[in-house]
């Protein structure tokens, strides 16, 4: 069902951490234990390594490409409790745009927010905290925390998409969401709410052990919105949220529904642009990947595990 | 010397000069087993060592710097096996004094670092350091005494421990004094065992059951053998050799028996001995052979050391001899094994033994209750002769079932080679890593499949698919992680393995850490993640100076590699149909036949069906616009063919996730209501134009009404007067359009969706094409930004081609000429001219053509 597109041999000194396609999908940018950060020129049949960024003193756990109308901006968390915002500043020359080091332990991941909220990105950390950092019009950073979001580590968050505003519930739907993962086992899900203040919204409860990645699928063409979750147990959930029903205004009505057991760790779930298809890698190396058909069933769409 | 097989025969076993052993019973089992020969000589003299000061039952002996841990009153002895009658030194113990040492364990980890062993008393274990003579650490936890305590063979600084309180606690040597990790069993549990292959599994025992863990999820046990045995079970102890799951254990049953937890479904591989309860049972280093002490006679109970472990479940068994021995068994073929005694109750009680592998010799050191050391000698003789190394099990077919031929035996290796190569070559390599000696282990390894069923090629496929069997990733994170805490690296360690869609919505990439796993001696690792675990344990804030070294460094290299799929298949939306798709004609059913024909190029036929469709939904051919609107009595976009149909086919198509397809009709429709005059682009006035087309519909339908007598089904049935139909009229006449009006929001909705697509796929043309159908543009959209030009005479801000105030026009860089129109000018610097003329000279030149100094092309 695949054809490879592109293999890169990264050349990292140490294990990879992630790799992360920009908006076009012409750059692919990669982490790893090594430190460093490094831009590939991932066109058709090119690998060109464009820039080996070393200014982390860590491991660096994700990268995240921000939308281009902003410019070409990359965020990357480390270990190193720092998240540093890399810019384009000519062509193929990046550099530090600007360090965020508003969290005590390892910055486990970061995540752009839909670029109908401007240039926002959001981060989790260990110390339990998440940090919702925005550059305003006079060119500074500010940075709203939540903080004990996860007090035992958060490991994971996602933005919801920007859903069209609704002429009765405006505030309501067009509110800026997140949603995270921890180690408390718990899905959370978070709003700004008129004063730019984040609330938690919902509590999402449903696995047994550290929640290890969210995702909130970007489709808005639904009547409903969907958010994937992957816990160490290897439970796969899919929450779901009827957006037509108009008495659900505030998205409060979430339904669950496990998709999946896995018989080790589930780490990290990615659902498709078109979000109807969901992959989920697994301890064994594996990737499974799951497509909704229209009656909103799951069903594992490749045997022949990718993993291998 | 042993060699056997289940339902072949020919295997011969010499111990000591016994007979060969007769042919085990036919089975249907049929399984991998291991084999070695040694012989061991009783003859040999043994020395004992009294040491009186140290009366203790605890006893442990560190095979690589070969000292030996002896319980006392208050203290620990230490003692080395060159001079095993002296104590190097003695260890105090801190307060609480009354409480005896019950359990030592060296920390084997890591062979370079400095000493280090947990001692258990009552409720706490202590982690004593032998360079400071002193515990360095105090674990504290359980709420009643334990039972035994045991350092994780392949995890750094990890603790397991097993208490009566009912926990299986798992501790963090190096970090902190609570337990990571609780495991709650049912009642108390007894005995605990780390997997020697697999760093996360652990075995434990509560009464008669066995219970195996994975501590990376231990909220249920992996695997639970319920009444394992039918008593209590006294030890446990898993099989060294890499890749093989052998658990051992021995009970007051009088069962030792081997599991084997390695094939799908776990199960008993044999008993040993039904002869007496056994105490102890071990396996010897080369896992081949284990040792066990036999519980006995009364004088055991009547010592007050044991507070809490042996003497309750001891007392009153079936009067066993009065004697105590320490053996040695083989496994001479399935269902059999040949017990070796080699100490025999000349002497006291033996309270623990352990091995010491040197070369070829094998030394037994016991510690028995009469507080004397005891070291027996068991020679082990390698193999010598290549066919002896290749020694292997005959089918019953070719050889019968008694003969042994060596001849034919390194015959039958070239055929048995070819299925086996990789294993052994991978077994050996593994081995001669992880052994602290450099004893080379003549395995001979074979499966035994004569029944030939499905069933063991399940179980021989799980087996070869067992990770030592080829280096992948998995290995890799393994012997890394190896280094590292496991909650730690829990913690801190998000992901290094993962699929994700990214980019492009046909993008799917998937990154993996691929490692070459070799055995190599020590080297120096650098790995950053090692290094910076290190230093979030407390070695100050000196990020990436920090080097670790490793004793065992699997790793020559890694291969991170990202590997970038295409799934356009499996998408319902395509790139080249956007690519080729023409979203703007005046002639609708041209550019219908055309999208017929891309989408046949593309072999997207449901789309063709579609397309076909709506150029009959929009035919327009030679019908007059009041035939075509009124034909059925009704506007046609109010028939079946119109807004019903065209509602349910965006539907679908949504529900597809096809939101290409969607948003091209509703273009398309868009379009003909355009062309039809039905409605107008919002960005001409809108309330003129729908007012014209009121008044023009109406009157065509009233003079349609009043010209035919013929009137719908639908006005026949109801009883509404002609007013009231041409009310009915009136006020549809603003929604006849094919396209809902109720549903505008939803169309600019996928139409929005559609053209951020088009604009990821780089397709900016068709984009801006498409959002002209949008009925809510963005308010920015016509114009993104507006230039201002500073007059550089008068400095007054304008947006013309020439200032409005001192009327002076914007001038080309290189000819100098005012410049009329397109104009393509340096973002940086401010200079340009003359489109024409600035793209021939920045084909030459890379600089500013005003000579500022600026490298314009950079940001061109």
């Amino acid at each position: 069902m695949t054809s490879i597109l592109n293999t890169v041999d990264t050349s990292h000194e140490d294990l990879i951490h992630d790799a992360a396609l920009d908006y076009y999908g012409l750059k692919l940018a990669t982490c790893s234990s090594d430190r460093s950060v490094k831009i590939f020129d991932a066109q058709k049949n090119q690998k060109t390594l464009i820039e080996d960024l070393r200014k982390h003193e860590g491991p660096v756990w994700q990268v995240s490409w921000a939308h281009p109308m902003f410019g070409n901006y990359l965020a990357s968390c480390s270990y190193d409790k720092k998240v540093i915002v890399w810019k384009e500043m000519s062509s193929n020359k990046w550099t530090p745009f600007y360090i965020y080091q508003g969290h005590e332990s390892s910055v486990n991941t970061v995540s752009w927010a839909p670029c109908e909220f401007g240039l926002v990105f959001a981060c989790g950390s260990s110390d339990g905290c998440i940090s919702i950092v925005s550059l305003s019009g006079d060119g500074n950073w500010i940075a709203r925390k939540i903080d004990n979001a996860h007090p035992t580590g958060c490991t994971s968050l996602n933005w919801a998409p920007a859903f069209p505003s609704d002429d009765q519930n405006e505030s309501v739907f067009s509110a800026k969401r997140i949603v995270s993962g921890g180690c408390d086992n718990i899905v959370k899900i978070w709003r700004e709410d008129q004063s730019g203040q984040w609330v938690l919204d919902q509590n999402l409860q449903g696995h047994t052990d550290w929640v290890r990645d969210v995702a909130w699928s970007q489709n808005i063409i639904h009547n409903k919105t969907n958010i994937a979750s992957c816990s160490q147990s290897g439970k796969v959930i899919i929450w779901s949220c009827d957006l037509s029903d108009t008495t659900n205004g505030a998205l409060s009505i979430w339904k669950s529904k496990v998709l999946h057991e896995f018989n080790t760790v589930a780490w990290h779930v990615s659902w498709s642009l078109t979000s109807n298809m969901l992959a989920v890698s697994t301890g064994d190396n594996k990737v499974t990947i799951w497509k909704e058909d229209h009656l909103g069933k799951y069903e594992c769409i490749n045997d022949d595990k990718l993993g291998n | 010397q042993i060699i056997f097989n289940n339902d072949v025969a020919a295997a011969t076993l010499r111990l000591n000069g016994a007979t060969p052993l007769p042919t085990a019973t036919p089975t249907k089992k049929a399984f991998f087993w291991s084999l070695m020969k040694f012989t061991i000589n009783t003859e040999d003299k043994c020395e004992a060592y009294a040491h009186e000061n140290f009366h203790g039952d605890a006893f442990a002996f560190d095979s690589r710097n070969r000292f030996i841990l002896l319980g006392g009153n208050g203290r620990t002895g230490l003692v080395h096996l060159d001079q095993l009658d002296k104590v190097v030194c003695s260890i105090d113990l801190k307060s609480p004094f009354k409480w005896h040492v019950t359990n030592y364990e060296w920390d084997l980890f890591n062979s370079n670092e400095c000493e280090r062993y947990l001692q258990t008393r009552n409720k706490i274990i202590e982690i004593v350091d032998v360079k400071y003579l002193e515990s360095i650490q105090v674990l504290e936890g359980h709420a009643r005494n334990i039972n035994q305590a045991k350092w994780a063979p392949l995890k750094r600084n990890v603790i397991a421990s097993t208490s009566s309180d009912s926990f299986i606690m798992l501790w963090d040597a190096g970090r902190s004094a609570k337990p990571e990790i609780k495991i709650k069993s049912i009642g108390e549990v007894d005995c605990l065992s780390w997997s020697k292959s697999k760093e996360n599994v652990l075995a434990s025992t509560f009464n008669n059951d066995i219970k195996i863990y994975d501590i990376r999820m231990t909220n249920k046990a992996k695997k639970y053998l319920k009444n394992a045995h039918c008593k209590k079970i006294f030890s446990l102890d898993w099989c060294s050799v890499p890749g093989e799951e052998i658990l051992l254990s021995s009970s007051k049953d009088k069962n030792i028996k081997l599991w084997n937890l390695n094939m799908l479904n776990e199960r008993l591989m044999e008993k040993l001995i039904e002869e007496f309860p056994c105490w102890k049972a071990k396996f010897t280093p080369l896992s081949l052979c284990f040792g066990v002490i036999p519980t006995c006679q009364s004088n055991f109970m009547n010592t007050n050391f044991m507070q809490n472990n042996i003497n309750h479940h001891l007392h009153k068994e079936e009067t066993v001899k009065n004697e105590t021995f320490l053996m040695t068994c083989q496994i001479t073929a399935l269902n059999e094994a040949k017990i070796n005694r080699i100490v025999s109750n000349q002497f006291d009680m033996i309270v623990d033994f352990d091995f010491h592998v040197n070369d070829d010799l094998m030394d037994v050191i016991t510690w028995s209750r009469d507080q004397n050391i005891r070291v027996f000698n068991v020679n082990l003789q390698k193999f010598k002769s290549e066919s002896d190394k290749n020694f292997k099990i005959k089918n019953e077919d070719e050889l019968g079932l008694h003969s042994l031929n060596k001849q034919h035996l390194s015959a039958l290796h070239h055929t048995t080679n070819t299925t086996n190569s990789s294993r052994k070559s991978s077994f050996s390599e593994n081995f001669n890593g992880t052994s602290p000696n450099n004893f080379t282990f003549n395995v001979v390894s074979q499966y035994m499949n004569n029944d030939r069923d499905s069933s063991f090629n399940l179980a021989e496929t799980a087996i070869f698919s067992n990770d030592f069997t080829r280096p992948n990733s998995q290995n890799l994170i393994k012997s890394q992680s190896s280094t590292i805490l496991p909650h730690e690296f829990l913690k801190k360690y998000p992901k290094c393995f993962g699929a994700k869609f990214s980019g492009l919505p046909e993008n799917f990439i998937f990154f993996t850490n691929e490692g070459i796993s070799t055995s190599t001696k020590s080297k120096e690792s650098e790995y950053g993640l090692s290094s910076s675990l290190k230093r979030n344990r407390g070695q100050g804030n000196n990020p990436g100076k920090t080097k670790i070294t490793s004793s065992k460094s699997f790793l020559k290299r890694i291969i991170t590699k990202v590997v970038i799929f295409e799934i356009a298949n499996s998408l319902t939306i395509r790139r080249d149909l956007a690519e080729k798709y023409e979203i703007k004609s005046d002639n609708l059913e041209k550019l219908c036949n055309q999208n017929i024909q891309i989408a046949a190029q593309a072999g997207r036929y449901d789309i063709i069906k579609i397309w076909e469709l709506f150029k009959f939904v929009t035919y327009t051919g030679n019908l007059s616009d009041e035939a075509t609107s009124l034909e059925f009595g009704l506007p046609w976009p109010c028939s079946t063919f119109g807004r019903t149909l065209i509602n349910n086919i965006i539907d679908n198509y949504v529900e597809m996730n096809d939101v290409q397809s969607a948003a091209m009709i509703i273009s398309k429709l868009k379009l003909y209501d355009l062309n039809m005059g039905l409605i107008k682009l919002n960005n001409q006035p809108r309330d003129s134009v729908e007012s014209q087309e009121k008044s023009k519909k109406c009157s065509i339908s009233s003079s349609f009404d009043e010209n035919n007598d013929r009137t719908s089904s639908i006005f026949e049935n109801s009883e509404l007067s002609d007013i009231d139909i041409h009310e009915k009229l009136w006020t549809n006449n603003k929604n006849i359009g094919l396209l809902d009006p109720n549903r505008t929001k939803n169309f600019d909705l996928l139409l929005n969706t559609y053209c951020n697509l088009l604009h990821k796929w780089g397709l900016f043309n068709k984009r801006i094409e498409m959002m002209e159908f949008l009925n809510d543009k963005p308010q920015n959209m016509d114009k993104k930004f507006e230039c201002f030009k500073r007059c550089t005479k008068c400095s007054t801000q304008f947006t013309g081609s020439k200032c409005s105030s001192c009327n002076s026009s914007l001038k080309c860089s290189l000819c100098e000429l005012p410049v009329n129109g397109l104009v393509l000018y340096c973002s940086a610097c401010g200079c340009g001219g003359h489109y024409d003329h600035l793209i021939e000279w920045f084909e030459r030149h890379d600089d500013c053509p005003s000579a500022c100094g600026c490298r314009c092309v950079d940001y061109i």
